[in-house]
């Protein structure tokens, strides 16, 4: 027997069923999009730490250079126009981390790393262009040592940056998180390409 | 009515050769690609691929991390030798060694590993010196290439009994070196140390699924003690729903939290005591001749 207008509890009105479960749908979706959110920026910091390692790895190899500059002071006739590159190489490198410092965006440090790189691989081929005949004393293969050395450092962090990008880009690109990149400007970022130059010049060998 | 279910079979042919493709076809990575090499399963601080070393050698690495177990500040020492790099420069064949997971040399706390990679390459004996990040100011590249150079008639011979002898006397060398720029200083071992990371996610993962079976059963109990009146079946309608939102919720919040990229994982490979400290970070730093 059907009773009319029965006192159903609250819970059990279809009215409130049909709003509980639409309130859970959205519920779930704002979650959704906070995690997801969330998983972006949390990528994005590590390529900000990413960033940071390559910068103090290139500091600490630029930092190499004028004791490469001493170490061929004192051969064969020193030809102020050789000085004067490598001035010029060096201010270029100053000019690359000025607008690193400066650098609004990750896509603009990134390019200006690769500037510092450039400059860098631009003094040690000017040294290595006009010295040729440069022996390997002991001193000299300890420096290259030391050079090499820092190359590495900064081959390695470079490695770890792109692989942080390349996380960071695969988030944004895939769905669902690329919806939730799209509402909140997550966009694809750059990686960062060894300099050209550096691949001609792999090692630093005066003994060449 | 019978309804003759055929599908299975073809469900389960289908399964069975996809796993045929799969493991026909599967990854052929070279036995020397330096992201699938693995530490011996014996003795992870030497792994003799090339087999040149002898027992003088490896009791004397074992030697080294004995101390390294009671002493922070003493560095682990392992080393692998290869037939051949595959054509990658030795430095790079490190830098994918380092940057894996595998290969976490020193303790974690003061990542102060150094991981010796020597490869024939055809002869041509390459030898690398990587350091953690913590062993470099105790030696620093340009120190690894003076012993290096002491030690290039051996380490660079076609006879390999001298260059097992060479890489002891370079190991040793290192040692001296290393102990000398510490000076002295010592950091005894906490044998306390904080639970590995893998263990106290794994324990947050049960505590989340005992926390869902809670609330699971919790709703379906107010379920059942209130729909017992009337229309039972909305009744575990929406507890099942309630459940399902509850389970979803804690498993998503879960697994965005714990992604790890391939390059961050830092597991210990060998669960601690007896491996690898868990000092992952290189930087790439060493040197090679």
């Amino acid at each position: 027997m059907t009773v009319i207008n029965e006192n159903t509890p609250f819970y059990k009105k279809r009215g409130v069923q049909v709003t509980a479960g639409i309130v859970a749908v959205f519920l779930i979706l704002i979650m959704m999009f906070v995690s997801s959110s969330n998983g972006l920026n949390k990528q994005e910091q590590n390529v900000d730490a990413a960033t940071g390692e390559i910068q103090t790895a290139l500091q600490n190899r630029a930092d190499l250079i004028p004791n490469l500059v001493n170490a061929v002071k004192g051969a064969q006739g020193q030809e102020s126009a050789i000085y004067g590159k490598i001035a010029d190489a060096r201010t270029q490198y100053n000019q690359a981390k000025q607008s690193y410092d400066n650098a609004s965006s990750q896509d603009k440090k990134t390019s200006a790393m690769q500037g510092q790189d450039r400059a860098f691989n631009l003094m040690v081929s000017t040294i290595q262009e006009n010295y040729p005949d440069l022996k390997s004393s002991d001193q000299m293969g300890t420096l290259m040592a030391q050079i090499e050395g820092a190359n590495n450092r900064v081959t390695y962090e470079r490695k770890k940056y792109n692989q942080a990008v390349q996380d960071y880009n695969n988030k944004v690109v895939s769905f669902p998180s690329s919806l939730v990149a799209g509402m909140t400007g997550h966009s694809k970022m750059a990686y960062y390409q060894a300099d050209e130059s550096a691949q001609k010049n792999p090692t630093v060998d005066f003994s060449k | 009515m019978t309804v003759k279910n055929s599908g299975w079979k073809k469900t389960l042919l289908g399964m069975v050769l996809s796993l045929f493709v799969l493991l026909a076809f599967g990854p052929f990575a070279s036995a020397d690609d330096p992201s699938q090499i693995k530490p011996d399963g014996e003795n992870p601080f030497i792994t003799d691929r090339a087999k040149v070393l002898t027992a003088d050698t490896s009791q004397l690495i074992n030697q080294q991390n004995q101390r390294a177990e009671s002493d922070e500040k003493q560095p682990q020492i392992a080393i692998l030798t290869v037939d051949s790099t595959d054509g990658m420069s030795i430095a790079d064949f490190t830098n994918e060694l380092t940057l894996g997971k595998n290969w976490k040399v020193g303790s974690k706390k003061e990542n102060n590993g150094i991981l010796i990679v020597f490869a024939k390459n055809g002869g041509q004996n390459k030898i690398r010196v990587a350091t953690g990040t913590g062993a470099e100011a105790y030696l620093p590249d340009g120190k690894i290439h003076q012993l290096f150079v002491k030690n290039q008639d051996n380490l660079k011979s076609q006879d390999m009994a001298k260059v097992d002898q060479g890489i002891r006397q370079l190991i040793q060398d290192i040692e001296a070196s290393y102990n000398q720029a510490l000076g002295g200083e010592t950091e005894k071992k906490n044998p306390f140390q904080s639970a590995p990371s893998g263990l106290i996610a794994f324990i947050l993962v049960i505590l989340a699924i005992l926390l869902v079976i809670v609330i699971v059963l919790v709703l379906k109990s107010l379920g059942r003690y209130q729909g017992q009146s009337q229309r039972p079946g909305s009744a575990r309608h929406s507890s099942g729903a309630s459940g399902f939102f509850w389970g979803w919720l804690i498993g998503d919040l879960l697994s965005s939290g714990s992604r790890h990229s391939y390059y961050d994982d830092d597991d210990d490979h060998f669960g601690g005591g007896g491996g690898f400290g868990g000092g992952g970070d290189f930087g790439g730093g060493g040197s090679d001749f």
